[in-house]
């Protein structure tokens, strides 16, 4: 596993999705990391499990 | 950006790209993101986030989030969709996706249709080259070059310099320094906390009026809002085509590919036609920059001379910019 895995996996990785009634499509990212499309439950497991969260804002269309 | 929460997640709207460390009760322990006029990439790359990564996992260990006044706690929701102008702005989309400009864009629209909207508006989250500093791609609160006559180099700022604090608030990265930039006042003083050879040091940057703009603000996608445009795309002649045309390389000379403004049309500029002169200006510029003219320096209603090449002929027209914005 490179090291850039490795650190990433010591974050819990969110990338803000919608929440609110009209919901654009989440587009994921393919890769290594196991992206969480919801701040509110990225949130929520970063509570359960103590890591830092890395939120990301991309472009994506 | 449908649905987040603007009163937690501040940040440059213009930027494709941000990112925020943070913990489980919505405090940031560190930004990433930013850009210079020139380059969206800058300040993004690999070892400058793994470096950012480590530092964030120290923190958060130690608990150390950024505990300032100024720092967002999200405990009041507001969200994009309450922006009044992005309903009609979303009207016209297909698939309803707000983007990160598009918030920038209705909340300059709305301060517009308010009769609140000042051109100095779309300068949001400076960086410190603003001020004469140029922070390294990498390490980014070490100081790679300060420009002479700046700000900066009045303060005594050095080339070599760590940055850990500015305004009192602590600084990992450009995100971070751009970050207080965007929360102190216009006019002042910032002060600095450095780390040079190995002592701590504190000077102080005298803020002159306008620091806050910079110098090619053309990337920013908001900048359509505060004025009027050309109505024209086109493409930068090659060395060739300059040649042939008797176009210095430093000369304006971009060639019309794509008109849709009526008032390019009515002022009789043609797909073809090869712009040398904008109301005044013929030195070299890409075709954002070229649009951002009108935008920063003229009025809804102006009118300005346009010099092009037509052909073998040198044709002067004028424009006239529609009275109002389209929308």
């Amino acid at each position: 596993m490179s090291r850039v895995t490795l650190l990433t996996a010591a974050f819990l990785a969110t990338t803000p999705a919608p929440s609110m009634a009209q919901k654009p499509a989440v587009q994921k990212i393919d890769g290594l990391v196991n992206w969480v499309y919801d701040y509110e439950q990225g949130r929520q497991l970063a509570k359960r499990t103590g890591k830092p969260m890395f939120v990301v804002f991309r472009c994506e269309r | 950006m449908n649905g987040i929460n603007l009163d937690l997640f501040q940040f440059e709207f213009d930027l494709t790209w941000m990112s925020f460390f943070m913990d489980s009760k919505n405090r940031v322990y560190t930004r990433y993101g930013g850009r210079d006029d020139s380059d969206p990439e800058s300040h993004l790359n690999r070892d400058s986030l793994l470096a950012t990564m480590r530092k964030a996992l120290m923190l958060h260990k130690l608990g150390d989030v950024l505990k300032s006044s100024l720092e967002p706690t999200g405990r009041t929701v507001r969200t994009p969709e309450q922006i009044p102008t992005m309903r009609a702005m979303m009207a016209k989309r297909k698939n309803k996706c707000i983007h990160c400009h598009d918030i920038k864009v209705a909340t300059l629209k709305h301060l517009r249709n308010q009769d609140k909207l000042r051109r100095q508006m779309v300068f949001t989250y400076p960086t410190p080259a603003n001020l004469g500093i140029s922070v390294d791609p990498v390490q980014q609160s070490v100081v790679d070059r300060v420009r002479t006559g700046t700000p900066a180099a009045r303060a005594g700022i050095r080339a070599g310099d760590r940055i850990a604090s500015a305004g009192d608030h602590r600084v990992l990265t450009l995100g971070d320094f751009s970050r207080v930039l965007e929360t102190i006042p216009a006019r002042g003083r910032l002060s600095l906390e450095l780390q040079r050879n190995g002592e701590s040091i504190r000077v102080r940057i005298d803020l002159p009026n306008g620091w806050r703009q910079s110098t090619d603000p053309s990337w920013r996608e908001s900048l359509h809002v505060v004025g009027p445009n050309c109505g024209l795309w086109g493409r930068r002649l090659n060395a060739n085509e300059r040649r042939r045309l008797k176009v210095p390389p430093n000369k304006l000379a971009l060639k019309v590919t794509f008109i849709w403004g009526p008032h390019t049309r009515k002022a009789g500029i043609k797909v073809g036609d090869v712009v040398v002169g904008l109301d005044g200006q013929s030195h070299d510029m890409t075709i954002k920059q070229f649009n951002a003219h009108p935008m920063l320096r003229r009025n809804w209603g102006d009118t300005i001379p346009v010099i092009l090449k037509r052909g073998n002929r040198n044709v002067t027209v004028r424009m006239t910019f529609p009275n109002r914005p389209s929308d």
